[in-house]
């Protein structure tokens, strides 16, 4: 790009920023500059963003000196009042030109739609851009949204942390602006601890190398590619490679200004521990590195990234074994006091764990799960073992939870509970279950490995949903205070990845069943019934399964007609969504659309559900031997048609192959299309009438034992308006969900000209 | 006047002069004396950090200005070890410091301090890492950071938001030196009671039986329902003292009702949900108690504020 002006330079100086709130903020001081200047018509070149916990940084290599001017035009009167026949200025053109601060002969004519009129093009000067970047740059600053903000000292602006020095230079010139309590000017301010004093900055290109010898590395990537390399060799020397996660490395970026990684040992007699307790103290409290060997075994090295380069490093390295070698001594006296009980006796102890108030203790949970886990498990077909298994992991799984180690590292529930229960000589599969069981952690986490932990996570879920929502505690729009749309999620995933085909009521009935051994007098008394327990979680539960198929890519539309059958099985709606997405792609689809949203239009509201309840498509066949019926051709093609179809799209939904149950009702769209063409359905006729639409309710029936296509949405594309002039409703932004219900009072959409059009080619 | 930077560091040993535990604390005492703090004494009803002095948690209410700084042993029932860990204590000693409002260059002051202590700190790795502070009990909450000497957490710094379930204004800031790992840190010990207290006497010689008798205390004598009783005792109690506008001494029985609430937590007798409506019986009071401070303070005009203004115009 052209040299059209002088650099910009910002640098907000603060205390230091969360480290993960700075990536971010820095993407916002970008676009929201973007968005300003060229609101306030200032020109410049590429923006660039850099910054550190301690400064927040903007530039680009040219700004113009001035403002774009603004050039705009005034409509004045019509040209006939403004000019008399002689095409002299009228009063009406004088008044309109002093008003708009013009002299009358520099108005100008145009025709417009409406006729000729008189313009007066106004244009306003541009302000100089330091000028206007004084007024800018703190609302700029203040445009920023951290998670968390707050006050400091006697003022009102709210920040990430304080803001303490503010360096503007347009060129070499101080942009006189001012945020929060603080002074733009020429300074900026270097290391923390290496180059504490303020330091003068003349222009950009000064500011750069001048923040080399201030020892601050400003470039994200660069701090990053420094860290990885270095953490790398320090790993290296002592013979393995660093584990570095991601989060880690982003926290560390973001908060060391002048990184500098060095290794330290631990006693290897410390390697003893489980591998996430170490892994968890490096990691999570101390903000290493670990370090593994080529075999992935953990070696008694890490490394730790110091702020304050490399001097004085052997000082700072035995600082840091000392502190390490302390935290593994408090996991170590944690690991071995835990053991000292077993873990049935820790189970005891889960008395004193309240679970929920009105839901009673971690050990009555316990006791529910100890029921209820292979009460599915055998449901579900588990063996005598796996079941033997799942019912001893029920017991242990929480036991942990009092444990001195997880007390101290909640995030290793589970993890300690397989290990103590490994020790102590329990079933592989025992002690999987306990660590499996809690997942999925979060919604980047795997599910549960095994069918045996599937079914332990989802008795865990379905006692944890069934009494908080019996006990009338949900989850309400934003607020989810119990955890409740996560244990949805669990139920999802468990139940998807493992196909336990279990019904929704059912599982509701047998969890809140667990709740009936709960003591006389207790919150159960004030239960709501099953029904309602059982409505709460479908919500719940089927909210997460939509969002989970739109995760697959499956869009709201097709989810809504899959689901609109309403079976309380999850997997059974997830297999009817998938198949349905599948058949989206035929290139003949939409005439299938077409078929069935001509029928169910036809049908009252409702209507085209009698017959699924009925459940007589025999009907007809019988029409097809009664004589007196007097069937038109299309009428009787159509029969014969659904008569075929009938049996083959039954036999598909009961194996739950409904991809051939749309393949079977793929039959049925030619006849439909020749039935609407040439018979009358709305007979003058009551008898005739209503056989006919008798036999639109069967052809529907047969469609909605898959789905209710009539919930699809078909583009219309640019400019295809329905008759209606009606577009098919917008496909909503990604990620929010389309409920049921939501749907319902949506407009059906009018079927696009385009497709009836392609059909009369067809035919022609 | 302090000196900008204090003692420099031997080559030789770690730090060359060793500071005993209490020469740690006489400095910090001096150092924040010079920075015009009031030095306040550990209060002397049971609490769990320095947070819950009077003179931190009431002091921070309003808008008087305030600089106080004191040491606050600090019970923490769930901690307790029996005197076993190295590194775990039922009680420890904050060293408290209160700025409010908090001045620009409150983070170079408290580096200061650690140069004081005897801290070259070009020699460490100083860090301060964010951390959001929140006493439930307390209905306060603040913003700011563990400062970290080569990974060692020795302070809590925080900037004030709210407290009493009441904004603030102005802000103070509250650091929260960690002396015994100050210590440790200092004298590199592996274990807190080999820290030498005073010279000749170490820290397990002044403590250690202490913390033997109050680990089994929390952990095993403690009867759940005498402590259940005397939490809602203490509850009324404070209660009733609020209808009679006498603050401190409700408040003091709300830090009692806390410290019951952490006895009863370190004996496992706590739940997820009893956890949260303690919490909230506990934060009902202590906004009570805030409400109550900071109109009592109007009442009296902001003493404080009169005293600032005449130092203003006297200067």
């Amino acid at each position: 790009m052209a040299f059209k002006g002088t650099p910009l330079l910002v640098e907000l100086g603060t205390e230091e920023l969360p480290p993960l709130a700075v990536r971010p903020a820095l993407e916002q001081l970008r676009e929201n500059a973007r968005a300003l200047f060229e609101k306030a018509r200032l020109r410049c070149g590429d923006l660039h963003v850099l910054g550190t916990s301690r400064r927040l940084v903007l530039y680009t290599p040219w700004m113009e000196a001035r403002q774009q001017d603004l050039v705009r035009e005034v409509r004045g009167p019509a040209a006939k009042v403004a000019y008399d026949p002689e095409g002299k200025p009228t009063r009406a053109a004088e008044g309109f030109a002093r008003g708009q601060g013009l002299p009358v002969e520099r108005l100008a004519r145009r025709t417009v739609a409406e006729g000729e009129y008189v313009f007066a093009e106004i244009r306003e000067a541009g302000r100089s851009t330091i000028e206007v970047l004084a007024d800018l740059l703190p609302e700029l600053f203040g445009s920023l949204r951290f998670p968390q903000a707050m006050r400091w000292g006697s003022g009102e602006v709210r920040f990430a942390r304080p803001v303490r020095w503010m360096l503007a230079l347009l060129g070499s010139r101080v942009i006189p602006a001012r945020f929060a309590g603080v002074e733009a000017g020429n300074k900026t301010c270097g290391h923390r601890l290496l180059a504490p004093r303020p330091c003068a900055v003349k222009n950009l290109s000064d500011y750069r190398r001048r923040l080399r010898t201030l020892r601050v590395v400003l470039d994200p990537a660069a701090r990053e590619q420094q860290i990885r390399q270095q953490a790398a060799a320090a790993a290296a020397k002592a013979g393995g490679e660093a584990i570095i996660s991601p989060d880690l490395l982003e926290e560390i970026v973001f908060s060391a200004e002048h990184p500098a990684a060095l290794s330290g040992k631990f006693d290897p007699k410390f390697l003893d521990l489980p591998r996430e307790v170490l892994v968890t103290v490096m990691q999570h409290h101390q903000k290493y590195f670990a370090v593994q060997d080529a075999r992935g075994r953990l070696l008694p090295t890490f490394v730790a990234v110091r702020d304050g380069g490399t001097r004085h490093a052997a000082a700072v390295r035995q600082g840091h074994e000392w502190v390490l070698r302390a935290r593994l001594a408090d996991a170590r006296f944690f690991f071995v006091e835990d053991r000292k009980r077993t873990l049935d006796r820790w189970a005891e102890g889960l008395r004193t764990l309240v679970f929920q108030e009105r839901l009673g203790t971690m050990a009555d949970k316990t006791a529910r799960l100890a029921h209820l886990a292979p009460l599915l498990g055998a449901s579900a077909g588990l063996g005598d073992e796996d079941l033997a298994h799942l019912r001893r992991a029920a017991v242990l799984c929480k036991a942990d939870l009092i444990t001195h180690m997880v007390r101290e590292f909640p995030e290793l529930q589970g993890v300690m509970g397989r290990e103590y229960a490994r020790l102590a000589g329990e079933p592989e599969t025992v002690a999987a279950a306990i660590e499996e069981h809690y997942r999925p952690r979060g919604a980047e986490d795997d599910p549960p490995r095994t069918r045996v932990d599937a079914l332990l996570a989802l008795a865990d879920r379905m006692d944890t949903l069934v009494g908080h929502l019996a006990a009338g505690m949900g989850a309400r729009g934003s607020e989810d205070p119990y955890g409740l749309r996560r244990a949805a999620a669990g139920v999802v995933s468990s139940i998807l990845t493992h196909e336990l085909a279990f019904n929704l009521d059912w599982l509701v009935d047998q969890a809140l069943a667990g709740y009936d051994a709960m003591p006389a007098g207790a919150a159960r008394a004030q239960f709501q019934d099953a029904a309602q327990v059982a409505a709460g979680l479908r919500d719940l539960v089927m909210a997460r399964l939509r969002g989970r198929l739109q995760e697959e890519g499956i869009s709201y539309d097709v989810i809504d007609a899959a689901l609109a059958p309403g079976d309380g099985d999850l997997l059974t709606a997830a297999a009817r969504a998938r198949a349905l997405a599948g058949a989206r792609q035929w290139d003949d689809f939409p005439r299938l659309f077409v078929a069935y949203d001509r029928v169910s239009r036809i049908l009252p509201r409702g209507e085209e559900r009698v017959s699924v309840e009925d459940g007589e498509p025999r009907f007809l066949g019988r029409l097809l031997n009664d004589p007196a019926a007097q069937l038109k051709p299309a009428e009787r093609d159509l029969i014969r048609a659904s008569c075929a179809a009938a049996p083959l799209v039954e036999d598909a939904v009961r194996r739950k192959d409904y991809l051939s149950a749309l393949q079977a009702l793929r039959a049925l769209a030619d006849p439909i299309d020749r039935y609407f063409d040439d018979v009358l359905i709305m007979d003058p006729d009551p008898q005739v009438r209503g056989q006919r639409l008798r036999l639109m309710r069967d052809v529907a029936g047969l469609f909605l034992q898959v789905a209710d296509l009539s919930k699809i949405v078909m583009p219309g594309g640019p400019g295809e308006r329905s008759a209606t002039g009606k577009l098919a409703p917008p496909s909503p932004p990604p990620g929010s969900s389309s409920s049921s219900s939501k749907s319902e009072i949506l407009p059906r959409s009018p079927t696009p000209r385009r497709l009836w059009q392609e059909r009369g080619k067809r035919h022609s | 006047m302090i000196p900008e930077s204090g003692v420099p560091e031997k080559s030789g040993g770690f730090l060359g002069v060793e500071m005993t535990f209490q020469d740690i604390i006489l400095a910090l005492q001096r150092y924040w004396a010079g920075r015009g703090c009031v030095i306040e004494q550990p209060y002397d009803v049971e609490v769990g950090a320095g947070t819950m002095h009077p003179a931190t948690f009431l002091r921070a209410l309003g808008p008087e200005p305030w600089r106080v700084a004191f040491v606050q042993p600090s019970r923490r029932p769930a901690d307790g070890r029996y005197g076993e860990n190295p590194n775990r204590l039922f009680k420890h000693h904050q060293y408290q410091v209160i700025l409010k409002p908090s001045p620009d260059d409150v983070q170079e002051i408290y580096l200061r301090s650690l140069t004081h202590l005897g801290l070259d700190l070009r020699r460490h790795d100083i860090r301060f890492l964010e951390d959001d502070w929140e006493a439930p009990t307390l209905g306060a909450w603040g913003l700011g950071w563990q400062v970290f000497l080569d990974g060692n957490e020795i302070t809590q710094f925080t900037y004030f938001q709210q407290v009493g379930g009441l904004d603030v204004r102005p802000v103070s800031a509250e650091i929260t030196y960690g002396l015994e790992r100050i210590a440790m840190y200092i004298q590199r010990k592996d274990n807190v009671y080999d820290v030498l207290w005073a010279p000749g006497v170490t820290y397990g010689e002044v403590r250690h039986q202490e913390e033997v008798e109050q680990s089994a205390y929390a952990f095993e004598a403690a009867t759940v329902a005498t402590l259940q009783m005397m939490f809602d005792a203490c509850e009324r109690e404070a209660e009733q003292l609020l209808d009679r506008d006498l603050i401190l001494p409700a408040y003091e029985y709300v830090l009692k009702c806390s410290h019951l609430f952490n006895l009863l937590d370190a004996r496992g007798a706590v739940g997820v949900a009893e956890r949260t409506s303690l919490m909230a019986r506990s934060r009902a009071l202590a906004r009570r108690c805030a409400e109550l401070y900071v109109r009592r303070r109007e009442t009296l005009g902001f003493p404080l504020l009169r005293g600032a203004a005449a130092a203003a115009t006297a200067s």
